[in-house]
């Protein structure tokens, strides 16, 4: 009896473990029919326009299967869908792990793809491996890296006067333009995070006169508890305090969890980043004011554009003064950027994707 | 009389092998040939079998770090925060000692002393693990868990949780250069490996090791020094991560407190894998270098196929659990025989 179990289990666990590679192997399958569904539509429609040569692009994000980045090559391969050319596949680490992701370039590189599209978890960590797939003639583009080396082009999509700008104007309009106001930073010594503060604070002394700090900028904003916490202790701390900016977003989740707990809705304005299929009860609510980010799919739509256009044009990044979507582009020695963030409403909430 | 000893002896042939040495080669094979065979046959060129000789070293060394403390029966969870720390300091070193226009005999120097450091840095680190384990008797899970978090917050204090970056191209070499088209680090994995199969092998020390893994009750007895043996082979265990980091930074061009904390879970993935009993006592070394290539292939495979690391994890998975239902059964059947045996002598 004992015996027959202990089959019934083996063969339970055997069936499992086919059943696990014929989904593995046939997920492959399906993976690469559709590749090459896209690719014969793509050859369709340019070999229509002209006998073009379809480029095969490997994006390499920092993690794969996070929403930021399955959104965002959504975007890439809709834009390739429709202009051709183009021919994108994924290849990245499961974990964010700068290593692994080196490891995944490798494997990438020994592929020989036109171009490489990378978002790097650390850019010192990759200059080595992405040298090397320069030298075996491999286009990289990087994104969200402008210091850079070993890249032909690297794509922004943020400029700070600008997001800052967003931020203080949401804030003054949700605050009447007067009153109290704090910043917080997902962690003092993150410098792209001070940076947009110091331009919303820049912006503020400009446009607001009737606006003022009550402190200067706390940390917590990529801690839903900490931020939470936070906004309790300053709201109790400071009786003029009327509104804070979020940054970093986790942030705004925890203000709008501490005013709701406090009743607060209406009376005190959150402003900051946060992603947009979490913040959306909160928004719903009010208890968050203003959701400010950009969006992925549109971001890869636009990656796709630059890719396409710098490799048809022999990578002169100077000739990019507009892109699809977000129109005015700035290019500043190989780096591109143009701005992405914009105001995340009810309306507009499920079109980011993530 | 006769047919009893004819049956004896198959026994004894059937008990004697052990059947994992079998499975993992017909794995690779099974694997190989698959993966060849669906990038029709791109996988086996020069490029991407050296692409893969370069992704090895790091997580081989890591794995023999790991196997070395899972045979006396512990474990060495701190591999990668002493691989990070060791690094950091390396990196120091050699940042802050080497300018941009040094002499190439000077940064040579430096370079020799900055390694020298960093392993024996390394291997205090592992002295410091052997301490715990062996003297002080603290179980090897719950010592080297506590020295992981503690040479991560040295490096972390040191760093501020930046990376160092910018070391001597000499020093890349080592991480990125070729010796007649092998990669360096794969080289120096190599030779390490045999010095850890000589050590195990052919020296006392190692036999020991082994031993305490199976009993170190009855090791301690026959008057063996059980605490020094485990302190030699914590000592091991830091060294082989002292080199791995020497291969990491020079890869990749600087140094982090942070870097591969995956490597901690995969190392011990593939020391078990390779036949190594988790509770000691019973060790292979090629068996954990199969294991290795066979994970190596399996992962850049799917990478070649573009097929998403998910599905990689999910096989990893899958290859884990049946391996060891295969362990399992050959286990059960090999006791079962070696019971009979003993009875019908």
């Amino acid at each position: 009896m004992v015996n027959v179990v202990k089959k019934l289990v083996f063969m339970g666990f055997v069936f499992t473990l086919v059943t696990g590679l014929i989904l593995g192997l046939s997920g492959c399958t399906s993976k690469s029919e559709s590749n090459e569904e896209t690719a014969t539509k793509t050859e369709e429609s340019t070999s229509k326009i002209t006998e073009e040569k379809i480029l095969e692009v490997v994006f390499v994000p920092k993690i794969t299967g996070i929403p930021w980045f399955n959104a965002m090559e959504k975007g890439m391969k809709d834009y390739a869908k429709e202009f051709g050319g183009l021919n994108i596949s994924v290849s990245g680490p499961a974990e964010a792990d700068p290593l692994q992701q080196v490891k995944a370039l490798e494997d990438v590189i020994a592929r020989k793809p036109d171009v490489i599209v990378v978002v790097p978890n650390d850019t010192q960590v990759l200059e080595p491996v992405l040298e090397k797939a320069r030298a075996a003639g491999i286009l990289v583009i990087s994104q969200e890296a402008s210091s850079i080396e070993n890249a032909d082009a690297d794509i922004e999509f943020l400029f700070i006067d600008r997001v800052g700008q967003q931020y203080m104007d949401a804030l003054a309009k949700g605050m009447g333009e007067k009153g109290g106001y704090a910043i917080m930073v997902g962690g003092l010594t993150v410098e792209n995070h001070n940076a947009r503060a110091d331009a919303a604070i820049a912006y503020q002394k400009e446009n607001y006169p009737d606006m003022y700090e009550v402190t200067s900028r706390v940390e917590g904003s990529e801690d839903v508890s900490q931020a939470h916490d936070t906004t309790l202790e300053l709201i109790k701390a400071h009786e003029d305090l009327g509104g804070m900016i979020y940054i970093g977003t986790n942030g705004p989740i925890g203000a709008a969890t501490a005013i709701q707990e406090k009743n607060l809705i209406g009376k005190f304005v959150v402003v900051g980043t946060a992603v947009p299929s979490q913040a959306k009860p909160f928004i719903e609510d009010g208890s968050i004011t203003s959701a400010i980010i950009g969006s992925p799919y549109n971001i890869g739509y636009v990656t796709s554009y630059v890719v396409k256009t710098l490799s048809e044009n022999g990578m002169d990044i100077s000739s990019i003064t507009e892109v699809p979507i977000y129109g005015e582009t700035v290019a500043d020695g190989k780096v591109i950027t143009f701005h992405a963030d914009s105001e995340v409403t009810l309306e507009n909430i499920d079109s980011f994707g993530f | 009389m006769k047919k009893h000893k004819i049956n004896y002896d198959k026994l004894k042939r059937t008990a004697g092998m052990n059947l994992d040495q079998i499975l993992l080669p017909i794995l690779l094979v099974v694997i190989l040939s698959f993966m060849s065979v669906a990038t029709s046959f791109e996988f086996l060129s020069f490029t991407n079998i050296r692409s893969m000789a370069f992704q090895i070293p790091e997580l081989g060394l890591f794995s023999m770090a790991m196997m070395l403390a899972m045979m006396t029966g512990g474990i060495d969870l701190s591999v990668i925060s002493t691989a990070n720390f060791s690094g950091v300091i390396m990196a120091l070193i050699m940042t802050k000692a080497v300018a941009e226009n040094s002499t190439s005999g000077y940064t040579f120097f430096i370079v020799v002393i900055a390694i020298v450091v960093g392993l024996v840095i390394a291997m205090i680190l592992g002295l410091l693990n052997g301490i715990l384990v062996g003297y002080i008797k603290i179980s090897p899970v719950l010592a080297t868990l506590s020295t992981m978090i503690l040479y991560e917050g040295f490096s972390l204090s040191i760093t501020k949780g930046k990376g160092i970056s910018g070391l001597p191209n000499m020093f890349l070499k080592i991480g990125n250069g070729s010796i007649l088209g092998i990669p360096l680090p794969f080289i120096i994995f190599a030779i390490f490996v045999v010095i850890i199969l000589i050590i195990i092998q052919r020296t006392p020390v190692g036999k020991y090791q082994v031993m305490i893994g199976s009993n170190a009750e009855a090791v301690e007895y026959s008057g063996i020094n059980v605490k020094k043996t485990i302190l030699y082979t914590y000592m091991l265990s830091g060294l082989m991560s002292g080199i791995a980091s020497v291969i990491m930074i020079s890869r990749i061009n600087s140094a982090n407190a942070r870097f591969g904390t995956s490597y901690v879970l995969l190392s011990v993935l593939i020391a078990v894998l390779g036949g190594t009993n988790p509770e000691g006592g019973y060790v292979r070394v090629g068996g954990v270098i199969l294991a290795l290539f066979t994970l190596q292939i399996l992962n850049s495979g799917i990478n070649a196929l573009g097929i998403s690391q998910f599905v990689a994890l999910t096989m990893w998975g899958v290859l884990l659990v049946l391996i060891i239902i295969y362990r399992r059964f050959a286990t059960n059947l090999r006791n079962k025989y070696l019971r009979e045996n003993a009875r019908n002598q």
